[in-house]
């Protein structure tokens, strides 16, 4: 019973990891229509300037007829999204290493509360 | 072994997956609303202008590059074109020209008496401390309208300018 679970069971968890992992480590694309204004601008006129002179300056101001037309419209932006492999040893090592940190860490915990300090076993005494 | 194996493979997809994101603007754009169209009277600000006066036939001219500030204000010196009309005898022609533009996008004519009047000018804030900047041609026909000057008040304007004068660097 016990080798049939493990014949079946191994195989159906290699294949649900596959599948949690296999959308993780592929590419997507997503369109959006951003809203933008498309401005137009086209001089009317020539420039002209104001003028004063004080303390042996001459100021210009300058000014200009413009004529803008604007329209507003939506541009295709494509949103690209992807999953890739990078991984190295010193990630794996880290990950490895982490995961083993955590179960040395939980059993001892249970190393500590069920063996070392046992009530059971102090009433006894 | 299998248990090792597929912890190995687990342990690697766990560490080696990493995603980025990126944005493609493409070309393809489609209209939401009418265009909607108006006309405006506005200032030219952070524009470049180069100011020019007239050619002497010994090759002197004054060519300054100017912006305008972000009110459309261009502040022109009158000094040196002051100096350039009463050492030359003339009514010096100022040329403001857009480097968009194939003519002069302004013109002024100084003439003996506004020159003057701007001599008159910067003498009196020279005479209250402010520096005065000329570029070095300009400054040496300075001691030359001095030493020409026709009448001891103007003298004095100029003399009084020169105490304060400080050489302009060609990056200024």
């Amino acid at each position: 019973m016990s080798q049939r679970l493990t014949n079946l069971g191994l195989p159906l968890a290699f294949c649900a990891a596959l599948i949690l992992t296999l959308p993780a480590c592929s590419s997507s694309e997503f369109r959006r229509w951003d809203p933008e204004v498309v401005v137009e601008e086209e001089p009317v006129d020539k420039a002209e300037f104001t003028e004063s002179i004080t303390a042996g300056k001459l100021t210009l101001t300058a000014t200009q007829t413009f004529r803008t037309r604007e329209t507003p419209i939506e541009r295709l932006t494509l949103v690209h999204e992807e999953t890739y492999s990078d991984m190295d040893w010193d990630n794996f090592g880290l990950t490895f290493f982490a995961i083993l940190g955590g179960i040395i860490s939980v059993g001892l915990y249970f190393v500590f509360a069920f063996v070392v300090f046992d009530e059971t076993k102090d009433n006894e005494n | 072994m299998k248990t090792s194996s597929i912890l190995f493979l687990a342990l690697w997809l766990l560490t080696g997956c990493a995603s980025r994101t990126w944005i493609e603007t493409t070309e393809t754009t489609r209209a939401t609303g009418p265009t909607t169209e108006s006309v405006e009277n506005r200032r030219l600000s952070n524009e470049y202008f180069e100011l020019r006066t007239d050619l002497e036939p010994d090759g002197f001219t004054i060519n300054e590059t100017l912006t305008a500030d972000d009110e459309g204000r261009i502040v022109i010196d009158l000094l040196a074109p002051a100096l350039q009309c009463l050492h030359y005898g003339h009514d010096v022609q100022l040329e403001l020209w857009s480097y968009d533009d194939t003519s002069p996008v302004y013109t002024r004519a100084l003439t003996a008496e506004q020159s003057r009047d701007v001599i008159r000018e910067i003498s009196v804030q020279a005479k209250l401390g402010e520096e005065i900047l000329l570029r070095r041609k300009s400054a040496s026909m300075l001691d030359r309208v001095i030493d020409a000057a026709p009448d001891q008040e103007l003298r004095d304007q100029l003399e009084a300018i020169r105490m304060k004068l400080k050489i302009r660097l060609a990056w200024e």
